[in-house]
């Protein structure tokens, strides 16, 4: 008679917890996601380079987070959200001529983020919201250490003194930079936020037509 | 000695060089990398480098160190304006050195490195998203063209709509290359 496993054998439960080999379905819905944001970074990527608007890294950053979030209610193996990301920075690197190294870099952080992020906590909606917050926190940090290593360190105290001497060119009495930098930093969590919980909505919702074309 | 070790070995010590020995290291390492690939330096052009050229060899000599010099009524720092240079200088040969350093980065590097990191089946999930490209933007192309969808004001709804028509397209591809390759 063949037994079957309890839920709470332990044996039966670290198999499920160290998957080794991935099946089909995640193997393309990796592929899929993977695609999608790569596609999404060289096209739309392409089109706001040329289109010079400020922000550019941020807007793509938005969709990276609603396309992890989106993701990882899919693919929810070990791994899956490096894996997509390695996909679509990879994509990026080859497709693309010329300087494209920091978006790489860029990719395989907010991938990295993410999957930290949804291995310490579960699935759900503040997770989410965790996710997207601390991704596009790394955006604003990633793009003052990029330039902070191409220009070098001592452009943080440009930018703090830029900061400081348009608050004296208004008659602001003590450093201007100490209250911008919060401001600037809370819009990014909030952003990130947003972007998260749009991620999770469209993700359920994306389930349920699923579900109902199902049946 | 190769380029491949040059270079790198370029980056480092532009990385770490003291700002009293810069001006002697800078401009033969500007002068190499030129006769490597002049092509690199195709990022003078861009208008977010000259926005820090602007920032940083006019904003900051008005801003940091002592005023001493006056030009056109307005007084600058010839110190601010010195180190404004040398952060040009770097610039000048970090974004090159990396640039060159990133043309190198193949397929195959790129492959053993996540090998190395342990993602499994990359390289077959790297070739069956290439695979998907051209199908992901005929779909979508299709989905934006039908003209129920045009209907969907809601965000949500709308990219949730379109996820689950990729999703679909996607896996029905995958079963009907499998087939393929059987038959």
């Amino acid at each position: 008679m063949k037994v079957k496993p309890h839920l709470y054998d332990e044996v039966f439960l670290f198999e499920i917890m160290m998957k080794k080999e991935i099946d089909q379905n995640e193997f393309i819905s990796t592929a899929l996601f993977g695609a999608l944001w790569g596609l999404i970074e060289i096209s739309l990527g392409t089109i706001l380079h040329a289109s010079k608007i400020p922000f550019r890294g941020t807007v793509l950053t938005i969709i990276a987070v609603v396309i992890i979030t989106i993701s990882r209610s899919f693919i929810n193996y070990k791994g899956s959200i490096i894996a997509i990301s390695s996909v679509a920075a990879t994509l990026k690197l080859i497709t693309l001529p010329g300087f494209n190294i920091t978006p790489f870099i860029a990719i395989m952080m907010q991938g990295t983020i993410a999957e930290i992020v949804f291995s310490f906590f579960t699935y759900n909606l503040v997770s989410s919201l965790f996710t997207g917050s601390l991704i596009l926190l790394y955006t604003l940090i990633h793009s003052l250490i990029m330039q902070g290593i191409f220009f070098g360190f001592g452009i943080y105290n440009v930018y703090l003194e830029i900061l400081n001497s348009i608050g004296k060119a208004i008659n602001y009495e003590g450093e201007i930079s100490l209250i911008l930098i919060p401001v600037i930093v809370f819009l990014y969590i909030f952003i990130g936020a947003s972007a998260g919980w749009f991620g999770y909505a469209t993700a359920n919702r994306t389930r349920e037509i699923l579900q109902e074309s199902v049946v | 000695m190769k380029n491949k070790y040059l270079v790198p070995i370029i980056f480092i010590v532009a990385l770490f060089i003291p700002l009293d020995f810069s001006f002697y290291f800078f401009p033969p390492a500007i002068l190499y990398l030129m006769f490597l690939d002049i092509h690199l330096f195709c990022f003078l052009r861009r208008i977010s480098f000259l926005l820090f050229v602007i920032i940083l060899l006019i904003v900051q000599p008005m801003v940091i160190g002592e005023k001493d010099f006056l030009l056109l009524g307005i007084k600058f720092s010839t110190s601010g304006f010195y180190n404004g240079l040398i952060m040009i200088f770097r610039a000048v040969v970090m974004i090159p050195a990396i640039n060159y350093l990133s043309k190198t980065a193949g397929r195959k590097k790129l492959q053993s490195l996540f090998a190395k990191l342990g993602l499994k089946n990359y390289d077959e999930i790297l070739d069956h998203s290439q695979k998907l490209f051209p199908l992901l933007k005929e779909k979508t192309k299709e989905f934006f063209t039908k003209a129920e969808r045009k209907k969907i004001f809601n965000p949500i709804e709308l990219s949730a709509q379109l996820l689950a028509f990729l999703i679909k397209a996607a896996h029905s591809y995958t079963a009907k290359t499998k087939e393929e390759n059987v038959l």
